[in-house]
């Protein structure tokens, strides 16, 4: 659920993207524009200013441990490097750990460490700081959101200097996807311990680009890291950044994003509205970078923990009520895919048999709360036993994404059938309190994950965190995503989320919506720019004409 | 005169301090707990209690509120629950970016209302008082944001003359100032014209024109005077707009700014920044108003005589 309004959100609320790639996804859901793009030969220099959508952030969080909300994740990603990369087709690549073995019993993953390799403070990256960056997170009070990316991880040994073997107490299948994100991005041990709490403003890796300064809000300057030679694998080229600095600007309102691409006060912009992408399509000074975010598609959540929720029959019947892709088609113009499941279509398991698998149905879905005992009322609005049939919705994100928009497509679609949709808009704070004592009857959203399972994230019912949006409990289901969590191989994991997330749409116990496109526009001078496999932007190969 | 002062410093230190500690009251009572937003989506409770007893939140209510008064006298605001920075150095980080935008913006509506309201008086009922009120209802209903899009798309798109966004510098804040002034410049506007109409057929002006006294002095002197009176007092009121509005445009402008930075700590719970903010907006309203109250002295004569008949 995506909630822009703070700087450590949680992961849920940040919704974009996640991992990549699946069996059709990655190449597949990636796509770059057709506009005529110049190309020419890549070289150095020069400046980018690229104005990002950093909602109404006042103060940057740079700290990868830290930072979930994912503004933040998109700049960090150009100064900070991961372990290893995740590839189109769900591979996982070499990046500062050259290669890997991972036990039989899936217990123990040995990283072999790049030897070359130095933070930008002029510390040796190797295996002490591996330990010390898996040791920071595991460590509840330095309370880092990147804890729910490392499951059930034990400890590390430092074999030899650029030898590592780091332990669990359960296999925890999603490791090696989760290490590419940039949420797991290494840290200066160094730099953690001079700076304390300050860090997020000090932030100190051994990304292509390094930390010059900050406006708080508005810029973060970042200039070429001149001894960079550890491009990950699949990386257009290998070597230091072709751009001599890097400026990115926090442009929250999405007309104002536009308007600086188009008189040229900044070379790229990301996250373009609808109705500006399908005219930028046909553009012969600006081209499109799209690609799919790797994540749990924004989704409805009927509370199914209160009355009359708790009665599937009921959940139906609201499903039955909606077009989903009518109203995805007229609020985003045909520039984003309607979702049938709760997965992005490009993570490991993608289910694409749920595709096409129900439509709306007015007729059935009156009949049937006709047959519950939800009789129309007088203003049309049903009622039982003296109660309305009264939906409210809690939201703290507001219209991010045309979100809103879509909710009230859905709202009129509802009064058809005789729901009547409230829309009770919160602050993030409330709006957790609220999803976690239970008091609402639908919420929506989207969490970004690299792995399929985002899904134990939101629907396990075993040990609820702040991501448990899902109220029910189902032990089928809680046991599906755990022994997912745990399979030792792609196959066997594929198979147990496929029925997970047939079980999800069998039981209407989330309605996906609509898959999220990553979008950068950049003026046709800006050439190199890519979105890497999890949906974010790629920056080291970009470069000036 | 002084006296006079020395009671309006010391009602405005109450007003300051209640809406400190209403602030402080009315966050505490808004339901959602900083700790669990700073802790992470997987906290365990152990982990929330740990960050809750840096933070400080878990203490009474009482012993919070005493120990922010006691840095407040001190001159410190505590410490972002979110970011962990000094709150004295977040705001200072903002407040130029603000002061700067609303101090233009109200120069540009002070020098619009008053120059436009005299004129429109001028020529009441001619073609430029309609323009003038055509255009300022128009203005004056559309959303400040729409506004702002629509200054950027002909001036920055369209014709080029100007960016759009940046900190600091001349160029970049022209569309902003522009925006914010002329949208609280409308309701001084009206006040400076309605003021002036109706005080051409004050019982005063007729003798002041049997006195001999040439029209454009009438006009000028004594009828304007009357008419900025009201004016004044409105002006006061309207700071509060001009910092409410400045949340919009530093949002659509892409700026820095005291606004965004309330919102966002708002919605973050972060206590020690919002009340941080809060105490500079309510300084900033009392001192205008101070100044308000101030300038009747000068405006109007009847006001000195009457202080300087109570302290006698």
């Amino acid at each position: 659920m995506r909630l822009d309004p703070r700087l450590g959100l949680p992961a849920l609320m940040l919704s974009l993207c996640l991992v990549a790639c699946g069996k059709h996804g990655g190449e597949a859901s990636a796509s770059q524009s057709a506009n005529p793009v110049v190309v020419g030969k890549p070289h150095s220099g020069g400046e980018l200013v690229f104005a990002f959508d950093g909602a109404s952030l006042t103060q940057f969080a740079l700290d990868p441990h830290k930072s979930a909300f994912a503004p933040h994740a998109r700049v960090i990603r150009s100064i900070f490097d991961s372990l290893v990369v995740l590839l189109p087709g769900h591979r996982i690549g070499p990046w500062l750990a050259k290669s890997w073995e991972i036990s039989p019993d899936g217990l123990s993953y040995t990283f072999h460490l790049r030897d070359d390799v130095k933070f930008h403070d002029g510390t040796r990256f190797d295996a002490v700081a591996v330990k010390f960056n898996l040791d920071r997170i595991k460590e509840p009070k330095n309370a880092l959101y990147a804890l729910s990316d490392i499951g059930g991880y034990q400890a590390s040994r430092v074999v030899d200097d650029f030898t590592l073997r780091v332990e669990f107490a359960q296999p925890y299948a999603p490791f090696l996807a989760n290490l590419s994100k940039s949420s797991l991005g290494i840290v200066s041990p160094a730099a953690v311990q001079k700076y304390g709490d300050q860090f997020p403003l000090h932030p100190v890796g051994t990304g292509p680009f390094r930390f010059t300064s900050m406006a708080p809000g508005t810029e973060i300057a970042l200039e070429r890291n001149p001894d960079y030679q550890w491009s990950p694998s699949g990386a257009a080229h290998n070597g230091p950044a072709w751009l001599d600095r890097l400026t990115f600007k926090n442009v929250p309102e999405e007309a104002t994003r536009v308007a600086v691409l188009e008189n040229g006060q900044a070379g790229a912009v990301d996250l373009i509205p609808p109705q500006n992408l399908v005219q930028l399509r046909t553009s012969t000074k600006f081209h499109l970078i799209e690609r799919e975010l790797l994540n749990h598609n924004y989704s409805l959540y009927l509370n199914s923990r209160r009355e009359p929720w708790s009665d599937e029959r009921v959940r139906k019947a609201f499903r039955l009520s909606l077009d989903v892709d009518a109203a995805v088609k007229t609020i985003y113009l045909g520039t984003a895919r309607r979702a049938w499941s709760p997965l992005s279509p490009s993570l490991l398991g993608y289910d694409a048999s749920l595709e096409g698998g129900w439509k709306q149905d007015r007729a059935a879905a009156k009949h049937a709360l006709d047959d519950l005992g939800w009789k129309p009322g007088p203003d049309g609005i049903r009622v039982k036993d003296g109660k309305r049939l009264t939906v409210s919705f809690l939201d703290a994100q507001g219209n991010r994404e045309k979100r809103l928009d879509l909710i009230t497509i859905f709202r009129r679609q509802l009064h058809d059938s005789g729901f009547d949709l409230k829309i009770d808009s919160e602050s993030l704070g409330a709006w957790i309190e609220k999803t976690q004592s239970g008091e609402f009857d639908l919420v929506a959203g989207s969490l970004f994950a690299p792995d399929p399972d985002v899904l134990q994230r939101i629907y396990a019912s075993g040990r609820p965190t702040l991501l448990s949006i899902f109220k029910g409990a189902d032990p089928e289901l809680n046991h599906l995503l755990e022994a997912g969590s745990q399979a030792l191989t792609d196959d066997e994991r594929v198979h147990l989320y496929q029925q997970a997330q047939r079980l999800i749409v069998d039981k209407t116990y989330s309605i996906p919506t609509y898959v999220l496109i990553y979008s950068v526009a950049a003026a046709n001078r800006v050439q190199g720019i890519s979105v890497d496999a999890h949906g974010f932007p790629v920056l080291s190969d970009a470069w000036l004409q | 005169m002084l006296r006079r002062i020395l009671e309006r410093v010391l009602v405005s230190l109450g007003v300051i301090f209640g809406a400190v500690t209403l602030i402080f009251l009315v966050l505490n009572w808004l339901p959602g707990d900083a700790a669990t937003l700073v802790a992470g989506d997987d906290a365990s409770a152990e982990t929330i209690a740990h960050v809750r007893a840096k933070l400080g939140t878990n203490r009474s209510l009482g012993a919070q509120y005493r120990s922010y008064l006691a840095g407040l006298v001190h001159g410190d605001l505590g410490t972002s629950y979110v970011t962990r920075e000094p709150v004295v150095s977040r705001l200072a980080a903002q407040l130029p970016a603000t002061a700067a935008l609303t101090l233009a913006a109200c120069s540009v509506a002070i020098l619009l209302g008053v120059g436009l309201g005299v004129l429109s008086a001028l020529n009441h009922g001619r073609w430029f008082d309609q323009v003038v009120q055509a255009v300022s209802l128009f203005w004056v209903s559309m959303p400040s944001f729409w506004l702002g899009i629509l200054m950027i798309l002909i001036f920055s798109v369209r014709l080029g003359w100007l960016p759009v966004i940046g900190d600091g510098g001349l160029l970049p804040s022209v569309l902003p100032v522009l925006t914010l002034g002329m949208v609280v410049s409308v309701p001084l506007q009206r006040m400076v014209r309605d003021g002036m109409l109706e005080g051409l057929h004050e019982p005063y002006v007729t003798t002041l024109r049997a006195k001999g006294l040439g029209e454009r002095r009438i006009f000028y002197v004594h009828v304007l005077r009357n008419a900025l009176t009201p004016t004044v007092t409105l002006l006061g009121v309207l700071v509060g707009e001009l910092l409410s509005g400045a949340v919009i445009i530093e949002t659509l402008f892409a700026r820095q700014g005291i606004g965004r930075t309330t919102v966002e700590a708002i919605t973050q719970k972060d206590m020690p920044v919002v009340q941080g903010a809060i105490l500079i907006a309510s300084v900033s309203y009392v001192l205008v108003n101070l100044l308000v109250d101030l300038s009747y002295n000068w405006i109007d004569p009847r006001t000195r005589l009457a202080t300087s008949k109570g302290t006698r």
